[in-house]
């Protein structure tokens, strides 16, 4: 099970769909085998467009009890990546610098997350 | 002076970070004969026009490193990275020339920790001024060798990572600036071809990697022009913890070492030169750094690097390996994974098979002892010469025949004709043909049956197949938390009754001691124990008993009965 204060999402956006490429906390990425699942039950991690794709990740910040979402693009990751200096936090970098999401840790949980 | 900045329990020895004045006392250090030493270009490029080889600073003098060596015994083999290297800043890359980010599938920049936990950026190898330095900076390595008289060989490098059990290199790139450079590539091609069209996302996938392997060709060509009879040849050398997972991992402390073991000993069995010099030499476990020492520097970097000729068998061991696998670029579904042949595998022959992924280099089957799989659309003039060749020596294949060519199937069985050779057809699941002579076989199946099997069933064929090569190797089962390898050695003098000399080595990786049993079998003695480090073996009349506490390993050697 994936934990953590922040929830990380890295997304693309190719040929008029949205898809999640990465999800970590700051205790790092899930298990291959959950990713694969989540990938297989959730069609490729594809989405129609980008709000749908924020409610996806909004609900994983639920179901993990993340207080803090960044949404980055590649493009927005890269650009914290390049502009790291010697010795700077990466945690800090990154979570100075992603899109946040707005999460509400009241709303209820559905079974379906169960597995990740 | 800190010892991890020349990652001795590797082998390898990074001289542009060690003063020149500690580098006789540093290679002293090294338990090896052989000492692995990657040139950075960086390092030696002053400006656009000025190489140092030692006239400004000492660390840049190749040749002085190399003396010193020989004065210690010890032989230098320099890598030559031919691709990013992400151990080095701006991936070895010079900094008048770093331009445009290297980039992943994904979009995402190629950045990896080095073992300091410094971020190094890669830079796009199809930045033509990056190719037009590099040429300039082989020709000039080239020609300092010379001139100093350095006999040490020189290797490229492929440097990559594993994602999902694949080797990547780092020069694959998918930046603006290689879109640009393909789509140029595209267009030669429709010069040469007016009706050239790219069809399918599958095609242009695997165009995408034969430009690919065409743009790393052409790096490989000018460091073998630059350095001449220097040039030994070239190798993969996939870094664990250097893909992007990794990275994220890594990044916050989240890595666990241990799962790097089965990363190294993939890169093995694929064929792969692993390293372990982008993790930390603190973050190493010491049941870490024994099966690195065991597998790595013990067993495959010698078989590597100096492979024995074949007037010259010696007592050394080697890995283990019953079967080649090979596979297409042109399918991206993995058969052997899908026809239960991994599955088996995995289950019964585990870490001692070999597997390749097909990338346009053509296998020589050189071993006739190994039983190699051949998906049938691989097979093209030269891989059916080298096959036939091999099989009238005692090489060993399994073929998958539905999409093997007309051409050579007919080619196939007038071979057969002509030599008057033994074929059995049997019906087994599958129509299979079974084509003898002496030790050789080649034995054709067809593929398109395995969709109707269930699992059980695809492991009874399997199981009766690979049955029929009479391997005799040992079953295993073994508790969470014990890893292992095999190797082997030929036999000596004094052991003429047996075959081979097959080691078990064993690990406990986790935190409590383990007990348990190993079998023996018909035609397999066990000869001695080769080590008890925390761990002990009890021998039996048909079995042993092992126990090995925390970090512990232990080693049995056993006689193959001819």
């Amino acid at each position: 099970m994936l934990k953590g204060h922040y929830l990380f999402a890295v997304f693309s956006h190719l040929q008029s769909s949205y898809q999640l490429l990465y999800l970590f906390t700051e205790n790092g990425p899930m298990t291959k085998k959950a990713w694969d699942e989540l990938k297989t039950e959730m069609v490729d991690l594809k989405f129609k467009n980008l709000n749908r794709l924020n409610q996806f990740v909004l609900k994983m910040a639920e179901r993990i009890g993340a207080p803090q979402v960044l949404l980055f693009s590649p493009r927005e990751f890269n650009q914290v990546v390049e502009n790291i200096e010697k010795g700077e936090d990466f945690l800090e970098a990154l979570a100075s610098k992603g899109r946040p999401l707005e999460v509400d840790l009241s709303t209820q949980k559905s079974k379906f997350w169960d597995n990740f | 002076m800190d010892d991890a900045k020349c990652l001795v329990d590797e082998e390898w020895f990074f001289y542009f970070q060690v003063s020149a004045s500690l580098w006789k006392e540093k290679l002293a250090k090294f338990k090896g004969s052989q000492i692995i030493v990657p040139i950075n270009w960086a390092f030696h490029q002053v400006d656009e026009h000025t190489f140092d080889f030692g006239q400004n600073r000492k660390e840049a003098n190749l040749s002085q490193l190399v003396t010193l060596a020989e004065s210690e015994n010890k032989k230098i083999i320099f890598y030559l990275p031919l691709t990013p290297a992400p151990f080095l800043a701006n991936g070895g890359v010079p900094d008048y020339l770093k331009s445009i980010l290297s980039l992943n599938k994904e979009g995402m920049a190629h950045t990896c920790l080095d073992h300091e936990g410094k971020v190094n950026k890669l830079y796009s190898f199809f930045d033509q001024h990056i190719y037009r330095g590099f040429s300039y900076f082989v020709r000039n390595l080239g020609d300092y060798v010379r001139r100093e008289k350095i006999n040490s060989d020189f290797w490229g490098v492929n440097l990559g990572s594993l994602v999902e059990g694949k080797f990547n290199s780092y020069l694959e790139d998918y930046s603006p600036l290689f879109h640009r450079s393909f789509g140029g590539y595209i267009e030669v091609l429709k010069e040469q071809d007016r009706d050239y069209a790219i069809n399918t996302p599958e095609e242009e996938r695997v165009l995408i990697d034969k430009f690919h392997f065409f743009i790393l060709d052409l790096y490989k060509k000018v460091a073998r022009e630059g350095l001449g009879a220097n040039w030994e040849g070239d190798f993969k050398v996939n870094l664990l913890g250097g893909n992007t997972i990794d990275f994220i991992k890594r990044s916050f402390n989240t890595d666990q070492i241990n799962n790097y073991v089965d990363e190294m000993k993939e890169g093995v069995f694929q064929g792969l030169l692993p390293s372990t010099i982008l993790l930390g030499k603190d973050s190493k476990s010491e049941i870490f750094n024994q099966q690195l020492n065991d597998i790595l520097t013990q067993n495959y970097l010698p078989q590597r690097l100096n492979p024995p000729l074949n007037d010259d068998r010696s007592y050394n061991f080697s890995i283990l390996s019953f079967f080649n696998i090979y596979n297409s670029t042109l399918n991206q579904e993995n058969r052997w994974l899908s026809n239960g042949l991994l599955g088996f595998l995995n289950q019964k022959y585990k870490w001692a098979y070999n597997y390749y992924f097909n990338e346009y280099s053509y296998p020589d089957f050189g071993d006739e002892n190994k039983v190699n799989f051949l998906p049938g659309e691989i097979i093209d003039l030269k891989i059916f010469q080298n096959m036939l060749r091999s099989f009238m020596e005692g090489g060993k294949f399994i073929i998958e025949k539905d999409k093997l060519d007309e051409e050579f199937a007919r080619r196939l069985e007038l071979f057969i004709l002509e030599n008057s050779i033994k074929v059995e057809r049997l019906k087994f699941f599958s129509e299979i043909q079974n084509i003898t002579l002496g030790e050789g076989r080649i034995l054709l199946f067809e593929g398109s049956i395995f969709k109707a099997l269930a699992e059980n069933q695809k492991r009874v064929f399997w199981e009766k197949i690979t049955n029929t090569f009479h391997l005799r190797h040992l079953d295993i089962d073994l508790p969470e938390d014990i890893d292992f390898f095999w190797s082997t050695r030929h036999v000596s003098t004094g052991e003429i009754k047996y075959r081979e000399v097959r080691r078990l080595h064993l690990y406990n990786t986790g935190e409590n001691k383990k007990n348990f049993k190993i079998k023996l079998r018909n035609n397999v003695s066990l000869i001695k124990k080769s080590n008890e480090d925390n761990g002990k073996i009890k021998t039996k009349q048909h079995y042993f008993e092992v126990e090995i506490g925390p970090s512990g390993s232990v080693g049995v050697d056993f006689g193959i009965w001819s």
